[in-house]
């Protein structure tokens, strides 16, 4: 593979990928699964599939339209949330298949043979082309400056927002940050691992890293290398047994996640 | 000259979350400087009342002064000790980042980091309430009795002059609570404080005035409470009574200012 490698750009690219990728969820994936927010994201990641239909229906680049929609429907969802009584799972189980549904309906009206999804529902790394590489390296570069700039305001929003209002802290604001970049992880993560498998990406190098340490940015940084091991590994294995690279990064991961917490149970008995 | 407003003035305050009313009609004037316990029943409307005070919750009608103000405009005068129970305590933070989240108050937060001041008053909060050696350690490995004090101190980081405990001796053991409660009357020479409390040794021998809510203010005073009021407010002579409250001897107290 490794010669394969410096011959094959497409290669190179998958391998860019997969480092992108796996920074944007080491970043943001302790983020959710301390929030509790892990459905929430699932729910944001679907709702960009409506906006990868609508770039087909107006014929441009689907990442940029499912970057636009993502973060539109991430926002009003935050919104809709702090001004209604509607259960946060409710409100889930609705606009999780909405944007789907919208989706499936803009891709209808586009004229022509019907596209193929399945790369934006599994994700295709080994397709991922060096525009698509663009958009992720700036977005995840988004994601850092706002987690560093604003690091004391998201963990005060993150552990205790009760006490964070007494203090006046600008709540909704650290809410905002938190939804939108939850809508950007998934548009830099829908390359590599698809909408429908990116849950996975999101939740196992953090719930591996906070077996392991105990504060958040250790936790963010020890996720940003579990994630980049799992997706490298997850992508020799696609490379070398010709599986689809969104399966094999995902099944590698929860896998690797069953052996660590079995193994860690066993040195606890014995 | 805030100091002559009373600590908190509430005016026919009615509270409630969507369709259930948890307060009536409270009136209720605290006195600046004074230790107050609030008493009740589960659901009474105990934390609801503090959430009124902190600004957490609007009331439906009425009016809730803090120091004169708006609870809004007051927020750095108050220090609130939420129960403990309701805060993750698998949440990978440490005691210090805990206590420091008391200094954010009014700062700007783009690029924020903790001045020597804030690091200072970080560590006055950490040593006075006995958790400094504790400092590094993450939340969940602490004790109930260190994890209460790590919630007082981040209430004191704010500097507050008005301190609001919801329950602060739940699960504690005896040594513990009283512990906490020695450094609350410590506090209250500078500060007041507001506590809801279950604990009739508090009421018995900390605490100088209690006020009683049950969805309506039954009492409001000295803790000389009837066993009628008790029997009032939790519908059975319960161990306030067997704790002997009744026999408190109030003159102790009655020379306070
Ligand atoms: N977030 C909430 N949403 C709806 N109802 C609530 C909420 N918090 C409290 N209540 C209700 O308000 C009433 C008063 O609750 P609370 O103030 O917590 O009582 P206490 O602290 O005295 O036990 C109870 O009937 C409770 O069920
Ligand atoms: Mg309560």
């Amino acid at each position: 593979m490794i010669s394969a490698l410096l011959h094959y750009n497409f290669l190179q690219n998958a391998l860019m990928g997969a480092l992108l990728a796996s920074l944007a969820c080491g970043i943001i994936g302790p983020v959710i699964v301390e929030k509790r927010l892990v459905m929430m994201s699932g729910g944001i990641a679907h709702t960009a599939f409506g906006g990868i239909g609508l770039g087909y229906y107006l014929q441009v680049e689907p990442m940029y339209t499912a970057l636009g929609f993502s973060l539109f429907s991430a926002l009003s969802i935050a919104q809709i949330q702090r001004r209604s009584s509607v259960m946060p799972d409710v409100l889930i189980g609705m606009f999780w298949p909405l944007g789907m549904a919208l989706g499936i309906l803009f891709i209808s009206f586009t004229p022509g043979y019907p596209p193929s999804m399945s790369t934006y529902l599994f994700g295709d790394i080994l397709t991922v082309s060096s525009s698509d590489l663009w958009v992720m390296a700036i977005l995840d570069a988004v994601l850092i400056f706002i987690t560093f700039s604003f690091f004391h305001l998201l963990q005060a929003y993150l552990f205790d927002e009760e006490f964070s209002n007494t203090l006046g802290l600008p709540m909704v604001l650290a809410e905002a940050l938190t939804y939108a970049m939850i809508a950007l992880t998934v548009v830099v993560l829908i390359r590599v691992v698809g909408i429908i498998l990116i849950l996975a990406l999101l939740c196992v190098p953090p719930a591996l890293a906070r077996l392991f340490r105990n504060d958040l940015p250790a936790i963010m940084g020890l996720s940003v290398i579990l994630g980049a091991v799992l997706c490298l590994a997850g992508l020799a294995l696609s490379y070398r047994f010709n599986l689809a690279s969104g399966a094999a990064i995902v099944i590698l991961s929860v896998t690797v996640y069953s052996i660590v917490q079995l193994v860690l149970r066993l040195c606890k008995v014995y | 000259m805030k100091e002559t407003a009373p600590a908190v003035c509430l005016q026919n305050v009615s509270a409630g979350y969507s369709k259930i009313t948890a307060l009536e009609n409270i009136n209720l004037n605290i006195e600046a400087g004074s230790f107050t316990g609030i008493i009740g029943p589960n659901g009474g409307g105990k934390t609801t009342l503090l959430k009124v005070m902190l600004g957490l919750l609007e009331p439906w009608t009425g009016q809730v002064r803090i120091f004169g103000q708006d609870p809004q405009e007051n927020r750095r005068l108050v220090g609130y000790v939420p129960q403990a129970t309701n805060i993750n305590r698998q949440f990978p933070i440490s005691v210090r980042e805990v206590v420091s989240m008391g200094r954010l108050a009014g700062k700007s937060l783009f690029f924020h980091r903790y001045s020597t001041i804030d690091n200072d008053m970080i560590n006055h909060c950490l040593t006075r309430l006995d958790v400094l050696d504790l400092a590094e350690r993450q939340i969940g490995q602490l004790s109930s009795g260190q994890w209460q004090r790590v919630l007082i101190a981040r209430a004191l980081a704010v500097e507050p002059v008005l301190l609001l405990l919801d329950e602060p001796t739940s699960g504690l053991d005896a040594n513990a609570s009283s512990m906490v409660y020695e450094l609350l009357q410590e506090l209250n020479r500078e500060i007041t404080i507001i506590m809801v409390t279950h604990d009739t040794l508090a009421i018995s021998a900390y605490v100088r005035d209690i006020a009683c809510i049950n969805h309506h203010l039954h009492y409001h005073g000295e803790p000389d409470i009837s066993s009628e009021l008790i029997m009032q407010l939790y519908g059975c002579p319960v161990d306030l009574i067997a704790h002997g409250v009744p026999h408190r001897v109030l003159e102790q107290h009655g020379g306070q200012p």
